[in-house]
């Protein structure tokens, strides 16, 4: 099976192969390991150095980003200015983790629990490096865990993740209701989970924290099995999270169910892109850097239009 | 078959193949629980039962029965006489498929020579009354002889083809395979695969498969341990200098091999010089970017490349790149005659930054406007006037016909009375003389817009800017005709962003002002300015110069500005590897003295630099466009052969079947007596992969741990 993950990895990204990151002992050095090579990666990349708070205003030159232009300003002097921004940046960063049963599963020896856990560890210290303000929260079918942001949080957040373990059913919109309360200051969200829910209802949940004003990121961890049903034997599969049991013959279902979770990924995915969502799937057995790239991405992207 | 034994009691044994048959009828399946994440899709499916009585996993079943027959079979000491094996070649004429692979990874050291040796030792071991095809495949396949008995003709092709700079795609390949045995009234069907087995060549979803009784023969010709160093992909990333525009080149490299690449120069080349160069070393299975120091932009396109050393696999070693200089649209903004200096403040402004590309603007009143203004303008403006009358009014209906671009904003100045001649009515949609008035509800908001439209693209990614955060107070109510396209709308369904094609040229119809009178979309600048420029960029017909473009894909002359010869125009044509083609212009394509054989398009099949020069009477022109090979070549992961083989034979396995590497030679009548010997080995063989399978078919691998 390692051999064929391996297999599935883009160009020369196998450094960040989630079977090798299982077997470093301790979140911290595990963050540390993937962040750090990430970056290395990038090598002073055009994606590192962006920002968010507002410094100064300095005069337009050609090659800027028609967006920066404070049109306020132009309207008053009818001349050119771009905002500045500082080079360090404080938002208000969380990530959400479902930790409900059904993420316990993994049929490559990294169970999406794991990869979850992992990502989020990842993307907290990538946020702490810049300077963002770190927080964290997991979730069931209610907020199991909550760490509210701040620059001192990381070691707090790297010990609880460290720590979580599975439970429970999973539900969306109560939890990120409470979460929408309690994180009142907009910031960036980052929520990772299978999703096995009606697609308007994760969007009904998850909407609320867009209208509260954050910049919502998604992932949708799922195991490759999970995606292409690819079982042999004739079994009785049991739900992990109700204890259903049914007798299933995976070849005889393989085809309508492998359509029904492309329909369930078609789905949640274009109303994602409707409510201007960033989304993006993500299997247990794909190297932790796309993931890391596209939250980069993002966070580009925000800092050139603010 | 003239097969004949030594020791035929031996025979007897073979009603030992009761045995595995007994076992796999009898074998009751265990309870097995499957933990699963969920059964949300699982319980939508109708249930099914299975019969218990049958046999399952029939390739465990025909294992154990093949190994029981062939060491029964060598037991009974078999061997052959040569008689009999000509007469079974003859009384059996295959129609032998070649596929060769001769996509760019194939040129990697000696894997091409290998792959022409295999296909002349396939071809030499032909029957007489065999037949054979040829085809080379890379991205596409290309039947290169067509089913003959003639080794001489199929020899001949095979050495006139070299590896191309394409990718690998192996459907099209097995499609034409297909076609060629569906054909074929032969009894026997081969297929020969000759490939180095690259995976990212197999897409699983595309559903080719070989007929019925097919069979497969897999000649791999790639290493075990395959490394590359290559340059995956170059960022040109273009920003402000003292006076004027610099460029900053960052190459990502990868390296897909498991030693490092030690000490590798990494050279960017601008104009064929060498300006900078980055030693650097990559870490087996790692990647790293390159950044060089930045360089200027001058006022011609340059052509640049980035080079990272030589390896097995040079072609990706080498990025190649086009810098362009800044471009412009010459924008006519017509306004009413009684406009102030103000009244077009916010589109002046918004039209003075930017420089790819740049905007010049005139500007003119509608009453002034003669048709001289329209030569060289790329796209005009009509801000909140009457249409233009008479010669002027058709001057701009012909130059929107002939390619032009009008945006159209009609605010407060505007009388619809003034819109209904044959001109106007030709590049716009009526609309109707009540003005929708929004502001006892403190304005309207744009409720919705094609964010796949080329206007409204840029603000597609989450937070690139809000479009409907500002107020609409007062706007035209538009009746956009059967062929108009709506692009956006009011939260009230009228139409705010209406787009016509009309002959060759664009308009846009924008029914409310550009500036504050009619709402306060002009203070969000976050989304006017780059409105207003991708509203006019998008009636200039304006396309941004690609930097590279891939091999394999082709140089569409209509889409480049540049491209506008003059009818009978000497066009020379030159391609990478230095070879020059006299082309002839005919209209907006390019060919030979034959009209029939001009085309629009110039393939690329190479990667490197193709130029085209020209002259006229403003003196010698040339254009060139970089051309790269496809990335995804790069990755030489391999496919398991027997998993393609399994896709593609699937239906026949049972008739077909799947060979390694398969030859034929004679042997001499002693060896071919001591055959048992080697059947003794493939019955441990066999053994080995029924343990093998038999491992893989237990209880599933899964873990949920609930």
């Amino acid at each position: 099976m390692a051999a064929e993950a391996t297999r599935r990895f883009k160009s020369g990204v196998r450094f960040l192969d989630p079977e090798v990151l299982a077997r470093i002992d301790g979140l911290d050095l595990l963050a540390r390991t993937v962040v750090e090579g990430f970056i290395n990666g990038l090598h002073r990349s055009p994606y590192l150095g962006f920002s968010m708070d507002f410094a100064e205003h300095r005069e337009y030159m050609p090659g800027d980003d028609i967006r920066r232009i404070d049109w306020k300003v132009f309207a008053r002097s009818d001349r050119f200015y771009v905002k500045e921004f500082e080079a360090e940046s404080n938002a208000n960063f969380i990530s959400v983790i479902d930790v409900s049963r059904s993420m316990n599963f993994g049929s490559n020896g990294v169970t999406k629990f794991d990869y979850a856990r992992y990502l989020a560890a990842c993307l907290t210290y990538f946020a702490s490096k810049q300077r963002d303000r770190v927080g964290f929260a997991s979730f069931d079918n209610d907020i199991v865990d909550y760490v509210p942001p701040s620059a001192k949080h990381l070691d707090t957040i790297l010990h609880i993740i460290d720590t979580l373990e599975p439970g429970g059913r999973s539900e969306y919109l109560k939890p990120l209701l409470k979460l929408t309360e309690a994180a009142k200051r907009r910031g960036i969200v980052v929520l990772i989970s299978d999703f096995y829910e009606e697609p308007r209802a994760v969007i009904d949940a998850v909407n609320n924290l867009r209208y509260r004003g954050h910049d919502v990121i998604v992932y949708q961890v799922l195991d490759r099995a999970e995606i292409e049903f690819d079982f042999d034997e004739p079994a009785t599969y049991e739900d992990l999270e109700t204890g259903e049991s049914v007798p299933v013959v995976p070849a005889r279902m393989r085809e309508q169910y492998k359509q029904m979770m492309a329909e369930h990924l078609e789905e949640i995915s274009s109303l994602m892109i409707k409510s201007q969502i960033d989304y993006g799937l993500v299997r247990t057995d794909e190297p932790l850097d796309e993931s890391l790239f596209r939250y980069l991405l993002m966070r580009e992207k925000m800092g050139r239009v603010r | 078959m003239g097969l004949s034994f030594l020791a035929p009691l031996f025979a007897v044994g073979l009603a030992a193949i009761a045995i595995p048959i007994l076992v796999h009828l009898t074998y009751r399946q265990k309870a097995i629980i499957v933990p699963f994440p969920s059964l949300m899709f699982v319980q939508k499916v109708p249930f099914k039962s299975m019969r218990r009585q049958k046999i399952r996993h029939w390739l465990l079943f025909l294992l154990r029965c093949a190994a029981l027959a062939i060491l029964v079979l060598a037991f009974s000491r078999p061997f052959f006489n040569e008689d009999s094996i000509a007469a079974t070649l003859s009384s059996a004429s295959r129609e032998v498929v070649i596929l060769i692979d001769n996509s760019h990874s194939m040129s990697y050291a000696g894997r091409w020579a290998t792959a022409q040796q295999r296909a002349r030792d396939t071809i030499n071991d032909l029957a007489p009354s065999d037949r054979a095809s040829l085809v080379f495949f890379s991205d596409a396949a290309q039947l290169a002889v067509r089913s003959t008995p003639e080794p001489s003709v199929l020899l001949s092709t095979l050495e006139a083809i070299e590896p191309s700079g394409r990718s690998t795609r192996y459907a099209p390949a097995i499609a034409i395979a297909q076609q060629l045995l569906a054909e074929s009234a032969l009894p026997a069907k081969e297929v020969v695969l000759i490939t180095d087995y690259q995976r990212v060549g197999w897409d699983p979803e595309q559903a080719v498969q070989l007929p019925e009784g097919t069979i497969l023969t897999g000649i791999d010709v790639a290493e075990e341990a395959a490394g590359n160093l290559s340059i995956a992909t170059v960022l040109l990333q273009r920003e402000a200098a003292d006076g004027g525009e610099q460029f900053v080149v960052n190459a990502r490299l990868v390296n897909q091999g498991d030693e490092p690449t030690e000490d590798i120069d990494v050279t960017l080349q601008i104009g064929g010089e060498a300006v900078d160069t980055r030693r650097v070393t990559l870490e087996p299975n790692s990647a790293l970017t390159v950044q060089f120091r930045p360089q200027p932009v001058g006022p011609d396109a340059v052509r640049g490349a980035v080079l990272a050393g030589t390896d097995k696999l040079p072609g990706d070693n080498t990025f190649y790149f086009i810098i362009n200089p800044g471009e412009t649209i010459n924008v006519l903004l017509v306004e009413n005659n009684n406009a102030h200096d103000t009244d077009s403040f916010f589109i002046g402004g918004a039209l003075s930054v930017g420089t790819r590309p740049a905007f010049r603007l005139q500007r003119t009143s509608v009453g002034q406007l003669q048709a001289s203004d329209l030569s060289g303008i790329d796209a005009v403006i009509l801000n909140d006037t009457a249409f233009p009358s008479g010669a002027a009014g058709s001057a701009v209906r012909n130059f929107v016909e002939a390619g032009g671009g009008v945006l159209i904003a009609l605010g407060e100045l505007v009388h619809p009375g003034e819109w209904q001649g044959s001109d106007a009515t030709a590049l716009a949609p009526r609309f109707s003389v009540d003005i929708v008035d929004r502001n006892a509800e403190f304005g309207g908001a744009l409720a919705s817009y094609d964010r796949n439209h080329p206007v409204f693209e840029i603000f597609s990614a989450p937070r690139s800017g809000d479009f409907t955060a500002p107020n609409f107070y007062r706007y035209w109510r538009l009746e956009p005709g059967p062929d108009d396209l709506v692009i956006a709308g009011f939260d009230d369904g009228n139409p705010a962003l209406v787009a016509r094609s009309v002959g060759s040229g664009r308009v846009l119809v924008w029914p409310t002002t550009l500036d504050r009178f009619w709402n306060d979309l002009v203070i969000h600048g976050q989304v006017f300015v780059p409105f207003i420029q991708r509203a006019t960029r998008y009636v200039a017909g304006y396309q941004e110069a690609e930097a590279w473009q891939t091999v394999g894909g082709s140089l569409r002359l209509a889409t480049l500005e540049e491209m506008q010869f003059p009818e009978g125009t000497a066009v020379e044509l030159t391609a990478p590897d230095g070879t020059t083609t006299g082309l002839v212009a005919t209209g907006m394509a390019l060919g030979s003295a034959d009209p029939a054989a001009a085309s629009d398009r110039i393939p690329l099949d190479a990667p490197g630099f193709y130029a085209l020069a020209w002259s006229d009477d403003s003196g010698d022109h040339e254009l060139a466009v970089a051309a790269n090979l496809d990335r995804t070549e790069s990755d030489l992961s391999k496919l398991d052969q027997e998993e393609l083989a399994a896709a593609l034979t699937y239906r026949g396995a049972a008739a077909g079947g799947f060979e390694l590497d398969h030859q034929v030679t004679a042997e001499d009548r002693e060896a071919r007596q001591s055959w048992w010997w080697y059947l003794l080995v493939l019955v441990f063989v066999v053994l080995a992969a029924e343990t093998a399978l038999s491992n893989r078919l237990s209880p599933s691998s899964a873990t949920g741990t609930a």
